[in-house]
């Protein structure tokens, strides 16, 4: 987990260049304070039922971390999915754009990101970059659950585990025991029954992972996958998963310490070149 | 009969919200009004009813295979009936397989439920057998009115299938004067070729226009006056047509910014109302300068060419026209449509090609293949929207569709 990534959390007073991205996800919002020095401030809170507030909120919430007031920001992106029902932001930015340009901010060291892999709450996408990190091809998953963040949080639920030990747990697993449905409702139910077999839980939380790993992997197959892979979104989070991701593709991924923030942090950048 | 009402009251409130959308597009030629009078009723309920006072035979169609210059020739009117209504999908969803194409589904449930003039007082319906799911749907059509099926041969360019094909038309034309009563001849024939040509030369001219670097009329519009030809009076339609093409001539302003992302649509055929993806590309900040599909641009793009004018000379110069420069996927190989969008992208200065796909639309889904590869070598970005009628998907193919002209704009030089 290596990147430049220091959230400095200082109180900076209302300077002059400050900007804000809003992430507003399917499950989470996202919100990234910046200037010109980097990220001031970012926080992530469930999106619930009414993103425009959720976010309003959020961004109150990210300010009070600095001694910045509201007015000091001087522009507004809001990306994702809520995207548009954010109509305080100034503009707004497909999160496929602004996942690209979060990732290639980020890495600064070390390989030029080719290939981005973001497992988001209800969708995964792969986005594929040229060498001056400019997208070339995307491809997304969004008619199904199945191989993104929602399919753990049911699985996790089945399994009574917390999502936060999900990871960890898996890499106590002796052996990966398979999950061949591709549906989240079935694949709830072959766990059920794996459970109800006696199988340990962490050697079905791997299979979970597996499942996931390997219809990401094949969505990252069509658009065509070059190193280096960057890996990011919520499940990024989850070592067990990575772990996963890794075997399938058979190569290391570059994963950021803040994978959920990398969206926003693009759209504060777009805010950051609106001021310039 | 109350779900009748019930049917006819959404799909008359989901074509006027997308006759709002289609009117909140800025800058439309004043003349596109016939257009959307006809859109907004789906039907030119006058026009059919004065063909029928006067005795005239209807013969709905589907495809662009059903050759309209014989149709006229007998005395009788082509009214093509694929259907782009989601309203009326869910009521033979009870009775189709699920993977069943939205044309098929739209337009069976037209039938069904007799929602519009066109689909009532049909004399004939002729089905081509273009893919599987039409030449089934011709079984099932055919408790409602008398189908015929025009077989249609898979590998255009051998000479057998030219035989084929004309004899098939042969046997059409004897079905078609038997019911009409009339006899084809030289001098019928000739005059419904020179007013299909008519037709023709009219939308040619849009067509160029629209090769501008100015853009002229939005891809909506334009694919909107080929939605009402299916039902229109042939010859108000060259009319309304020769008035739009004027003014825009006239005019000559851009309908948006110069620089705006110049898409292409390919692929599986959108029909009004279902301006689901035209509308999500023009309303977020990409322009539609061309399609390929068989339910506009291709509808009248091929001329007859006619050597000599005996009767039997006409015949196969019609004949030729609806075979030969066809590039429907339902052909093996189909190496000429590939060909032909790759003009398109030259001739329309295409930045990027968006690529439709509805469920269960096998022919079209498994051309991108090769079609996806031949335009990559080109440099143009291709996408893949996989889609039906219905409206729940709107805001996922928005994310797709914003993220690609953001990419298309990224990427000049």
């Amino acid at each position: 987990m290596t990147d430049n990534l220091e959230i400095r959390y200082e109180k900076i007073g209302g300077k002059m260049s400050l900007v804000a991205g809003i992430d507003a996800g399917s499950t989470t919002t996202k919100v990234v304070l910046m200037d010109e020095n980097g990220v001031v401030a970012h926080l992530v809170v469930p999106t619930g039922s009414n993103c425009k507030n959720t976010a309003e909120e959020a961004l109150k919430n990210c300010l009070e971390k600095t001694n910045c007031e509201r007015k000091d920001i001087r522009y507004i992106v809001s990306t994702g999915y809520g995207r548009n029902l954010i109509d305080f932001a100034q503009d707004t930015v497909s999160e496929i754009s602004a996942n690209a340009k979060g990732a290639k901010w980020l890495n600064t060291s070390g390989d030029k990101i080719r290939t981005i892999v973001d497992i988001g709450g209800q969708d995964s996408k792969v986005i594929s970059l040229d060498d001056d990190g400019k997208i070339v091809n995307f491809a997304m998953n969004d008619k199904c659950a199945a191989g993104t963040g929602r399919f753990l949080e049911v699985m996790a639920n089945v399994l009574e585990v917390n999502l936060e030990d999900f990871g960890k747990l898996s890499l106590q697993a002796k052996k990966i025991l398979p999950i061949n449905s591709t549906c989240t409702v079935f694949a709830e139910s072959e766990v059920i029954s794996l459970l109800a077999r006696g199988n340990p839980v962490p050697d079905i939380i791997a299979g979970i992972h597996q499942a996931i790993a390997r219809r990401v992997v094949n969505l990252a197959k069509r658009v065509g996958i070059k190193e280096a892979v960057f890996f990011d979104g919520g499940p990024a989070l989850n070592v067990g998963l990575i772990k996963a991701m890794e075997d399938e593709l058979g190569m290391k991924m570059v994963v950021p310490s803040h994978p959920q923030i990398v969206t926003a942090i693009g759209a504060a950048l777009t805010a950051m070149e609106k001021i310039k | 009969m109350k779900d009748v009402i019930n049917i006819q009251k959404k799909l008359s409130i989901s074509v006027e919200e997308a006759m709002e959308k289609l009117k909140s597009l800025p800058n439309r030629p004043s003349e596109m009004a016939y257009f959307d009078y006809l859109a907004r009723n789906l039907t030119d309920k006058e026009f059919i009813e004065e063909s029928r006072k006067e005795g005239k035979k209807i013969i709905g169609t589907f495809c662009v295979f059903v050759p309209e210059e014989f149709i006229y020739a007998a005395g009788a009117i082509p009214l093509r009936l694929c259907a782009g209504i989601f309203d009326t999908v869910a009521p033979v969803e009870e009775f189709l397989p699920r993977d069943a194409c939205p044309v098929i589904k739209s337009s069976l449930g037209l039938i069904h439920l007799k929602l519009l003039p066109q689909y009532e007082f049909l004399d004939l319906v002729v089905i081509p057998t273009t893919c599987d799911w039409k030449m089934k749907y011709g079984e099932i059509i055919n408790s409602y009115f008398p189908v015929w099926v025009l077989n249609l041969p898979h590998q255009k360019e051998i000479p057998s299938a030219k035989r084929f094909w004309k004899d098939e038309l042969k046997t059409f034309i004897s079905k078609l004067q038997s019911i009409t009563g009339k006899r084809i001849n030289r001098r019928s024939l000739r005059d419904s070729i020179r007013l299909l040509n008519r037709a023709q030369a009219v939308f040619r001219k849009l067509y160029k226009l629209r090769q501008r670097k100015r853009i002229p009329i939005w891809g909506s519009d334009a694919m909107l006056v080929m939605s009402v030809y299916f039902f229109s009076d042939i010859n108000k339609w060259i009319d309304g047509m020769e008035r739009l093409v004027s003014e825009i001539e006239k005019r000559d302003i851009s309908v948006c910014p110069d620089n705006s992302p110049r898409i292409m649509l390919c692929g599986s055929p959108i029909i009004w109302p279902n301006w689901k993806l035209p509308f999500i590309i023009e309303s977020s900040g990409g322009v539609i300068v061309a399609d390929e599909f068989c339910s506009s641009s291709r509808i009248i793009y091929d001329t007859v060419q006619i050597d000599e004018y005996t009767e039997r000379d006409l015949f196969n110069a019609v004949c030729e026209r609806y075979l030969l420069p066809c590039t429907c996927p339902c052909f093996t190989p189909n190496e000429d449509r590939k060909r032909r969008i790759l003009q398109m992208v030259d001739d329309f200065s295409v930045e990027g090609v968006v690529y439709h796909v509805y469920k269960g639309c096998f022919i079209y889904d498994m051309e991108l293949y090769g079609i996806e590869k031949a335009l990559k070598e080109k440099g143009i970005p291709v996408i893949r929207i996989e889609t039906d009628y219905s409206p729940e998907d709107i805001e996922q193919i928005r994310t797709r569709i914003e993220a690609f002209l953001e990419m298309l704009i990224a990427r000049r030089p």
